[in-house]
């Protein structure tokens, strides 16, 4: 026999007495992991903290996978350490734990970052070129997002995130997993 | 046998849930003590079930967590699932103010079950939709107040 | 009040006695000289007297801040470098009531003493006092604790930062009247001594002289309480750990928090002894306790003594076998439980930091959102312009109540998952405990099984494991007692704590005068800045100026007032803060000694703007008209001598050097040269 849920024996007994049920629409709100402006900064310290030129490109660039395992691992630091255990394990298949592939599976699926970076690719400030991403025809739309957000104290946690990457060894094999 | 699958999963959801002592969060705590006062005789059945709310409550933010780490479309999911479930039980018709809270759980689990069931398994939607569930009781959406004497508030 | 009468130093030399003097009057005096000619060896002088070596950065009796020709050799008018054998230096104090007193303090030989002549009227007495360490505690032979009986200043305590007692001392008043030329030029009191430790002693300087001795004893009493009140807390946190330990090694989960302020630590230790903690929280009673294990062991005496042996019982070695079988999987089976919570426990405290980091990024969210700080106002399409539409891309924008409502959410997630920790330990706790008592139960019950395997047959068996029972029944008693006695002791130990912090409760405190003398030092401080030409207090006027609550720190508006004005203004905040001072206590008769002493205000910035700011300062009313003495060291060209001269300002003027052969031994050395020309 299945058991009562707790809500339906709440109201069951509420419903005896001289109680009511009120429901505040208002009070359920999505994360702001979805909202819009909190991804382009984030998209924007990755991009100009990360993107690096070389001889096969003067202007900064960066490998579109990257730029989205960076983003992810910014809004959620606590998962640093899974990733620098990945990195130092990486190519010892054994030692490797679960959250590391946890960790690709839920990058790689995070389609909110697909859809934030066709918004910035048709606002010109950034744009996919390949496997890369690089500066769009607008580029300056993105800059200075990072240091007005530093200058302010925003997003502390997600920058130190971003700066603790940028000495934690990423692979293609890591990313693409190839 | 999905759910050995998500074993670890499962168990972490429970391992944060088990040993719960009663939160002092004010809000729910203030619920339940005015339902406890308005059901004096049923003390004992109103802390009861706030425990299992508790419970259910704390198992809902480990997976949302574990979600939103590992696979975020399906956060995505459970977000709209959240707001579609508090919808529902707004503008469900119903014949008594309590009936659509009655039938919460039920609305929950057919809601979240499109997404949920081929990767978790029924149980586990059946034990992700009384966490929701309860964390609309625990963060607010869901409340009650005592009608005024006339049955106007 | 006192002034300085006179310096004089004086010594024997390869050449003879040598001597130089300085008479002072009253009021404003400016004492100057070419460089080297002895003016400051004056000012040196009078601070080597009143024993204030340590101030000027020395040990004590260390007189190597003086120059040359008082230690190894002089030039005299007639030689050069003539090897000095002894010296001595001497000032003359005045009192308000005429009383005179002479102090001599040998430069070169016993230093650390100080010859006293006390003079009231035709009647002169001597004494010889000792300087240095302990001269305060000293009534008999100290010198410090003598000066200021002379002076009329009441010997004052304070605490250290370590928690002792410490004086008063005139080295830490005199950097406030005394501005000597290396270093008192830098900062306010900067040759306020620290290396007593005294606590807030640059405020307790500043009261003392202002004559605020009731708010400088408040202020000391607030020490002392603060010193006691640390340590207690430290004591507190030391006692709680110890009954802790007690519980733990005892098996009960329960907690004595030593923690919080001492009045809250007294509260809680107040209102229940250990015993009604115990009780309350892990049902333990003592006394209770013990009558049971007393009646269990008279019951296996009995059994032991007087009860037949069931020579067909065979039970005994197999029933203690399988007690210990039954602790051990029952301790198994805990330590188990306790590493899946441990593990739950460090989960749980993952899911609080990410939530801890998801508020935190919700309120920048919000912030963002309110005050549009790194938010883009406007993105359009580059090509056509037109505003790109957020739903086309299936993307979503909150608004600031949206994101306050999801920090409120992830609030109450957080709020539920502490309490979950919180429960999480105390069922770690429990199970720990319950380890230990079952740690307990196995060693006994290893015992008693050891004892029955080490005998034969039944009979025996049956009495080894009845006397194994026994003995453990009586350490069970044993270890009751001692318990109960660590019980006793503990609570004791808590009992003296409650009592001794009891003791320091503040009583509120009466109302001082203190607001009032600071307000006329204030004002002092504000005309004399403005006098000495300050910069930024003539732009800005001083209607502004204010001390810090407690404190004396001068500041402008919202600014410390040594961080304003040009590079020459810190000296003349010295300057005027330790004039104001002594016009302050002045006027509200205070504990001011009556004399300041300002050694090279010039030198610290010679430029001609500088100069003339301070000359027309010494012209001014409120310098010349200062009640107090004024000693102003310093080199003056002619034309400045004279137009201080003609404006009424007394100006000591060295011709040549200080020091020159005394008048005794001028006249024997004319005796023995007729022709030789006098210095």
């Amino acid at each position: 026999m299945a058991t009562t849920s707790p809500i339906a024996r709440l109201a069951a007994l509420l419903a005896t007495s001289n109680a009511e049920p009120e429901i505040t629409a208002e009070r359920l709100v999505p994360s702001t992991l979805y909202d819009l402006d909190y991804r382009v900064v984030i998209v924007a310290a990755a991009f100009q903290m990360h993107a690096v030129a070389d001889r096969f490109s003067p202007r900064p660039r960066i490998q579109n996978t990257r730029l989205k395992l960076l983003q992810f691992v910014a809004m959620r630091p606590w998962l640093l350490p899974t990733i620098r255990h990945w990195s130092a394990n990486r190519g010892d298949s054994l030692r490797l734990i679960d959250g590391e592939e946890g960790l690709r599976k839920g990058f790689m699926t995070d389609t909110m970052h697909d859809k934030v970076m066709q918004f910035i690719a048709a606002s010109g400030a950034l744009r996919r070129e390949e496997v890369y991403v690089v500066p769009g025809i607008k580029p300056d739309v993105l800059q200075g997002l990072r240091s007005v957000a530093e200058s302010n104290s925003l997003f502390r946690s997600e920058i130190a995130a971003l700066s603790e990457m940028l000495s934690i060894t990423v692979t293609n094999d890591m990313l693409e997993g190839w | 046998m999905m759910w050995l699958m998500h074993k670890s999963l499962y168990q972490k959801m429970d391992s944060a849930a088990e040993l719960v002592s009663l939160p002092h969060g004010p809000t729910f705590d203030l619920k339940m003590t005015s339902a406890e006062d308005l059901l004096p005789e049923s003390r004992e059945a109103v802390q009861a079930v706030a425990n299992d709310l508790r419970n259910d409550w704390q198992r809902a933010v480990v997976f949302e967590q574990e979600l939103s780490d590992r696979m975020p479309d399906l956060h995505a999911a459970l977000e709209r699932g959240r707001r579609r479930l508090l919808m529902k039980v707004r503008t469900h018709p119903t014949s008594s103010p309590w009936e659509a809270i009655t039938l919460a759980q039920d609305f929950a689990e057919s809601i979240f079950s499109d997404d949920f069931s081929p990767i978790y398994g029924t149980s586990m939607v059946r034990d992700l939709s009384s966490g929701e569930v309860a964390r609309l009781v625990g963060a607010c959406p869901i409340n009650w107040k005592v009608k005024a004497a006339n049955g106007h508030n | 009040m006192i002034r300085i009468a006179y310096v004089r130093v004086s010594g024997k030399s390869e050449r003879g006695d040598f001597e130089g003097r300085l008479d002072f009057g009253p009021g404003l005096q400016v004492i100057t000289a070419r460089n080297s000619f002895g003016k400051s060896l004056a000012a040196e002088s009078i601070a080597w007297c009143l024993g204030l070596e340590v101030m000027l950065g020395r040990k004590e009796s260390d007189p190597s801040f003086f120059p040359e020709a008082v230690l190894e050799e002089l030039d005299l008018p007639d030689a050069k470098n003539v090897k000095v054998i002894s010296s001595e230096a001497e000032i003359g104090l005045i009192r308000h009531d005429g009383e005179e007193l002479r102090i001599a303090r040998s430069i070169t030989h016993d230093r650390n003493k100080i010859r006293i002549e006390r003079i009231v009227g035709e009647q002169k007495s001597t004494l010889t006092l000792l300087t240095g360490y302990g001269t305060m505690v000293d009534e008999a032979t100290g010198f410090q604790r003598f000066l200021f009986e002379w002076v009329g200043w009441p010997v004052k305590r304070t605490t250290t930062f370590e928690g002792s007692d410490a004086f008063v001392y005139l080295e830490n008043l005199a950097p406030l009247f005394f501005i000597e030329q290396e270093e008192g030029w830098t900062e306010l009191q900067a040759r306020q001594i620290s290396r007593y430790g005294q606590q807030q002693i640059r405020e307790i300087a500043v009261e003392f002289l202002l004559g605020a001795t009731a708010a400088l004893d408040q202020r000391v009493s607030r020490q002392r309480t603060a010193t006691r009140e640390g340590s207690l807390r430290a004591s507190a946190r030391v006692l709680a750990e110890r009954a802790n330990q007690v519980f733990h090694r005892q098996g009960w989960a329960v907690e004595w928090s030593g923690n919080g302020s001492v009045k809250e630590i007294l509260s809680r230790w107040s209102s229940h002894s250990i015993k009604e903690i115990l009780l309350q929280n892990a049902e333990v009673d003592m006394p209770k306790s013990l009558a049971a294990a007393r009646e269990r062991l008279a019951v296996l005496r009995d059994k032991l003594t007087h009860q037949p042996i069931d020579a067909s019982n065979v039970s005994a070695a197999p029933s203690a076998s399988q007690i210990v079988i039954d602790l051990k999987q029952k301790r198994h089976r805990m330590n188990s439980d306790l590493r899946t919570l441990r593990v739950r426990f460090s989960d749980t405290q993952h899911t609080l930091q990410s939530l801890d980091h998801r508020i935190r990024s919700a309120t920048d969210v919000f912030r963002l959102k309110t005050t549009g700080v790194g938010r883009l106002t406007h993105l359009e399409c580059p090509t056509c312009h037109r505003e790109l539409d957020l739903e086309q891309f299936h993307l979503t924008e909150q608004t600031a109540p949206d994101v306050e409502a999801h920090i409120e959410g992830l609030k109450r997630d957080r709020t539920l998952t502490k309490q979950t920790l919180v429960g999480l330990s105390a069922t770690l706790r429990a199970i720990e405990a319950e380890i230990t008592r079952t740690d307990t139960e196995l060693r006994n019950a290893q015992r008693a099984l050891e004892d029955v395997d080490a005998t034969v047959g039944p009979v025996r068996e049956q009495i080894v494991k009845a006397a194994a029972d026994l003995a453990t029944q009586e350490r069970l008693i044993d270890r009751l007692h001692a318990t109960q006695a660590d019980l006793e002791e503990l609570q004791g130990a808590i009992d003296n704590w409650i009592s001794e912090a009891r003791a320091t409760q503040i009583d509120v405190e009466s109302a001082t005068d203190i607001e009032q003398r600071a307000s006329a030092f204030r004002h002092a401080l504000g005309q004399y800045l403005v006098a000495l030409g300050h910069s930024a207090a003539v732009a800005r006027g001083v209607a502004a100026l204010r001390f810090e609550s407690g404190q004396y720190e001068p500041y402008l508006d919202l600014r410390r007032l040594r961080a304003l004005g040009s590079g020459s203004d810190p000296a003349r905040l010295v300057a005027a803060y330790s004039l104001a001072l002594a016009a302050a206590s002045d006027e509200l008769d205070g504990l001011h000694p009556g004399f300041v002493i300002l050694d090279e205000p010039l030198q610290q910035n010679p430029d001609t703007h500088h100069i003339d700011l301070f000359l027309n300062f010494l012209s001014g009313k409120i310098a010349k008209d200062a009640k107090f003495q004024t000693l102003i060291f310093t080199f003056l060209t002619e034309p400045q001598i004279a137009a201080l001269r003609v404006n009424g300002i007394n100006v000591l003027a060295l011709e040549g050097h200080l020091l020159a052969p005394a008048p005794a031994t001028q006249k024997e050395a004319q005796k023995e040269s007729p022709d030789a020309t006098n210095a």
